[in-house]
């Protein structure tokens, strides 16, 4: 009897695992070119070992594992190894899983025992690094350093400092606690300062605060996070000609608010999606203490359909809604909706379309933007390397809408407010995926529906973000 | 009480008796009231009440500061002000808010905050009086004060031109206001100087005479030749010795330097040949250590590096946009 | 005070004198609830300057006035486009549309009146900021529930450490914060000597028409008798003055005669 090894890197999806029985790991296991259905395999887990433990608790090892004893039949086996070897890295304990699987030996053996073994590497104690940051007209030096698993159960400490060119620090300080269940909850409180311009507006900010959060799935690929937030705002003009009505902002406020993220995310990968769709809701509602108070939504949606063969479409939808609570809350500028800008409104300004004071953007209580793209890979590339992976051209339309909307119950009175005075461009361009996270994008734009105080950009225009609409 | 009465101050220099503003005002306060002082250079703050100069002592009692010592002479008797009338004393008193309010921020611009000045002029002037191991400490905690000062008063950093053409503006129009008061007369009130003269004086002086780099609040106050001439009339007047000291001294300095020159009838040939050895030495040495192969490997190194660090930067600006 | 500059450049960019708009206002804290003794000081005298010279405003009270004005420190002006803060730019920004009190004085009188104020803005306003926020009684019945007073729990506390932190700051480089109350007591004391001894009995400081001194007078003193606090020894000192009441009364009479724009007593 030979042993199998769970492929260690690019562990395969367990659905796929049962319905098309991994070939070579199945020829391995006997030896033969014949096709055996490992369902049909008895089996039974009889140990179960983990190597490599210094400081982790047991208890919560044994929680993770334990699910493994149920397995009845070999395919049980090889599936419940993968889901505990995923759960012990989300655990986010340890580097290099490695899974075996034997046959059990030992007097307590039973005949169809057999006995799995995890390898695991714990990650050290302290975890630093240092790294420049770019942003925001100004550079900086960040400090970060984690500390992983300090109590043995997974809890994690991580403290981030920056020290900018001009004078501006921030922290975070995040210690994080998985809970056990099956939602596999996390929950974290961090502390945190720091600051922001927005030269389009004319303001900046510090903000210094506490957030918990206690972040949960309630099925595979939903996730939710429910927070409570209290932050301190600094407001102050960035120079002496920015807009009066951006001065009377200015100031400290206190916002304690509650905040739920639901997020259901099933596109085969975040940046340069084919197919999938991707719903994220967020719901604060501001007014517990503190001096600012409102009731905010703000919803994206996108969706993505193979066309032809690697041509893309992408349709996406965001929207936000902010309500005033009472006269005596206050609602700050950095609550408000901003429209426009590579990574919403292309071939407009950063925050350049909507409510402007003397050139500064003031920001609105809701807006909706919407996009369609067409994305194909790189043309006279027959290639498909992983270098040409990382472009894609596009063409897109964009429209949406930024202002202080008087809604009522009337749909198509409602429809006709909103699409009032609506901003459009379209453009072709090339994008460009930086890692798993981020995109750059290179544009020309031609904005067609603009309005007076926009600032439209007509021509190349250059966007670097998360996000994207 | 017989004992003498003493004064221990920064020590003096370009014909100033002392160029401390604070040890000035006291020793030409003390001139105008015609106190015996003695005073004692010792260009160590550091064993005072206070930790600053000058320090004045009678018998047990030390004393720290212009007001209190003032008072102190006062009550022994000394005054300039005996001849003042209410009105002129408050008007003494308005003026030395103007000063301390207008041109002290200023003064500490030009000594400490003004690089070129501190690097050239204050810091080494400081390191060279201070004893050891005080010179290393002093003109940078005197520096950082200064900032502190411009930082608190204007809510900016030290460094934002705000400052320095709001402290140079506020001076300049202290300075104006001043000679306009003072006109052509000999004294702020008559013919007899006062504790005001003694206050400008003191701030004015070192002002005038110190080789600022940068000149900018130094031209302004010699444009105002009225305050110039009031200047060195009690420079001349009461600091008559340390004036002639420094003239004798500035003339016998020029004098050996002359010499010196002539003594060393082959400078220039020698100064060829001792650059000629360093250059050669150093190439040798250079070539010897492969110090030049090493540097060129550097080069493309550090280009590496760079490009890794703009990536990263890329990377981090990106999510930083993307809340 | 760096937006002495910016009125300077202003003088330059005006050149042609616009007249004086009809929407200036004058923005200052909550004149009930919220305003300091320093802040209220300061807020008078700019009032007491553009009333004498005949200048039509509006007072707006906002809770943010302090962090909204540029320099950091109230009252500030809107004027058109213009935001100009404290008294000494206002004057110099006033001064471009024309107007100034100080056309009939000759050089002399002009200096004198420069060292007059200075004596007021380095004597009376440390002073009063001494009192406000050093004297511990006055900062734990007074201060700290005004100056927090719009701001929610627990902003409230730390803001007023910030405030405090920062005028502590400037006291100690400006040698205050190492005196004793005794001696503020006494500084005050030869202040007001020495104003009283230059007003003699004038009506006003130079004369018979009043002048930028004597707005920045009025709002000191006034603010500082009708301010009550839990030590009233500032008010009693300036009440020793006979002829500095008298300059109060006029200035009150004159030019606040129907409201007087600040709770009295």
């Amino acid at each position: 009897m030979g042993t199998v090894h769970a492929k260690q890197s690019d562990a395969p999806r367990s659905e796929k695992l049962k319905t098309h029985p991994n070939p070579n790991e199945d020829s391995h296991h006997r030896s033969q070119k014949k096709r055996v259905t490992l369902e049909g395999i008895r089996a039974r887990v009889d140990k179960i070992h983990v190597d490599g433990l210094g400081r982790t608790k047991d208890d919560i090892i044994i929680e993770t594992v334990r699910e493994l004893f149920k397995a009845q039949d070999f395919q049980d086996v090889i599936v419940g190894a993968h889901t505990v070897r995923s759960r012990l890295e989300a655990l986010g304990c340890f580097r290099n899983i490695g899974v075996f699987i034997d046959t059990s030996s030992g007097p307590d053996s039973t005949p169809e025992g057999l006995e799995v073994t995890f390898h695991v590497h714990e990650l050290k104690r302290i975890v630093g690094g240092v790294n420049t940051l770019v942003g925001n007209n100004e550079g900086s030096v960040v400090v970060g350093l984690r500390m992983p698993n300090l109590f043995g159960r997974g809890e994690k400490l991580a403290t981030e400092y920056s020290y900018g060119s001009k004078r501006t620090t921030g922290f975070n300080v995040c210690l994080s606690k998985p809970l056990r269940g099956k939602m596999h909850s996390v929950f974290s409180t961090s502390i945190f300062q720091h600051g922001s311009e927005w030269p389009p507006s004319g303001y900046k900010q510090i903000e210094r605060g506490l957030l918990f959060d206690l972040g949960f799935s309630s099925a595979p690929n939903v996730k939710h996070n429910l927070q409570w937030e209290a932050s301190w705002r600094d407001l102050s003009c960035l120079t002496r000609s920015a807009a009066f009505e951006v001065r009377e902002q200015s100031g400290p406020t206190l916002k304690s608010s509650l905040r739920h993220i639901l997020c259901v995310d099933r596109r085969d990968q975040p940046i340069f999606p084919s197919t999938g769709a991707y719903f994220q809701l967020t719901t604060e509602f501001a007014g517990l203490g503190g001096n600012v108070g409102f009731f905010k939504n703000d919803l994206t949606l996108q969706g993505n359909w193979p066309v032809l063969n690697d041509v893309v479409l992408q349709g996406a939808i965001q929207a936000g809604f902010l309500k005033r609570l009472t006269n005596d809350q206050i609602v700050s500028i950095c609550d408000q909706f901003f429209l426009g800008g590579p990574l919403n409104l292309r071939g407009f300004d950063f925050r350049g379309a909507g409510p402007h004071s003397d050139g500064f953007a003031v920001g609105a209580d809701a807006y909706w933007a919407t996009a369609v793209h067409l994305y194909s890979p790189l043309p006279f590339l027959s290639t498909r390397g992983a270098f040409a992976d990382l472009f894609r051209t596009h063409i897109f339309v964009n429209a949406g809408n930024v202002g202080n909307f008087n809604l009522g119950d009337d749909y198509h009175e409602n429809w006709k407010i909103l699409s009032k005075d609506f901003r459009m461009a379209y453009g072709l361009g090339l994008a460009l995926r930086l890692g798993q996270m981020a995109r750059v994008e290179l544009n020309y734009c031609i904005p067609v529906q603009i309005r007076r105080g926009d600032q439209p950009v007509s021509g190349v225009q250059f966007g670097i973000g998360v996000n994207f609409l | 009480m017989n004992r003498p009465m003493e004064l221990d101050i920064w020590g003096g220099d370009w014909g100033l008796p002392s160029i401390d503003l604070h040890c000035l005002e006291v020793m030409a306060y003390a001139k105008f009231s015609a106190v015996p002082l003695q005073t004692h250079v010792t260009n160590n703050p550091f064993c005072t009440p206070n930790g600053s100069l000058p320090v004045f002592k009678h018998g047990k009692k030390k004393i720290n500061g212009f007001s209190e010592i003032a008072a102190y002479l006062r009550e022994k008797n000394f005054s300039a002000d005996f001849g003042l009338t209410p009105k002129q004393c408050a008007e003494s008193v308005a003026f030395s808010h103007l000063l301390s309010e207008r041109l002290h921020p200023a003064l500490q611009y030009v000594w400490w905050v003004d690089r070129k000045n501190y690097l050239e002029l204050s810091r080494p002037w400081y390191a060279k009086s201070l004893p050891f191991p005080y010179n290393y400490y002093y003109p940078g905690r005197y520096e950082r004060d200064a900032k502190k000062i411009m930082e608190t008063l204007y809510e900016v950093c030290w460094d934002d031109p705000v400052v320095e053409t709001g402290v140079h503006a506020e001076a300049e129009k202290c300075l104006t206001a001043l000679s306009i008061r003072l006109g052509e007369e000999e004294f702020f009130f008559g013919s007899h100087p006062s504790t005001l003269d003694a206050t400008v004086y003191a701030y004015l002086a070192p002002l005038l005479k110190a080789p600022f780099l940068n000149a900018a609040l130094q031209n302004h106050l010699k444009a105002c030749s009225n305050l110039v001439r009031f200047v060195v009339r009690i420079s001349q007047r009461y600091f008559a010795s340390t004036l002639q000291e420094y003239e004798a001294h500035k003339t016998s300095q020029q004098k050996p330097k002359e010499d010196s020159e002539n003594y060393f009838p082959n400078k220039r040939r020698n100064q060829f040949l001792a650059a000629l050895v360093a250059t050669v030495a150093m190439t040798g040495y250079a070539f010897s250590t492969g110090l030049i192969e090493v540097s060129s490997k550097e080069e493309v190194k550090m280009e590496d590096e760079l490009d890794e660090q703009i990536d990263e930067s890329v990377f981090d600006h990106s999510s930083n946009e993307g809340e | 005070m760096p937006s002495v500059l910016l009125t300077e450049s202003l003088a330059v960019e005006l050149g042609a004198r616009e007249p004086w708009p009809v929407d200036v206002k004058l923005f200052q804290p909550y004149d009930v609830e919220q305003i300091l003794l320093p802040d209220n000081a300061n807020c008078l005298a700019v009032q007491a300057y553009l009333k004498m010279c005949g200048l039509h405003f509006q007072i707006e009270n906002r809770s943010n006035a302090e962090f909204m004005s540029p320099s950091g420190r109230v009252p500030f002006i809107k004027c058109g486009a213009f935001v100009v803060s404290e008294l000494d730019p206002i004057i110099a920004f006033v001064g471009t549309k024309g107007v100034s009190l100080t056309n009939d004085l000759d050089n002399t009188q002009k200096a004198d009146m420069r060292a007059y104020m200075s004596l007021i803005n380095t004597v009376l306003v440390n002073a009063e900021l001494y009192v406000t926020w050093c004297d511990p009684t006055t900062l734990n019945e007074v201060t700290k529930p005004r100056y927090g007073s719009v701001f929610p729990w627990p902003l409230n506390h730390i803001q007023c450490w910030q405030k405090r932190t920062q005028v502590l700051k400037k006291l100690s480089i400006l040698g205050w914060a190492q005196k004793s109350l005794d001696e503020v007591y006494s500084e005050i004391e030869s202040c007001c000597n020495a104003l009283s001894q230059r007003l003699e009995d004038q009506k006003y400081f130079f004369g018979d028409r009043p002048t930028e001194l004597d707005g920045l007078v009025f709002g000191h003193l006034f603010t500082i008798l009708t301010t009550p606090l839990p030590n009233n020894r500032f008010a009693g000192i300036v009440r020793g003055y006979s002829n500095l009441i008298e300059l109060c009364k006029t200035v009150e009479r004159m030019y606040f005669d129907r409201s007087v724009p600040e709770p009295s007593t």
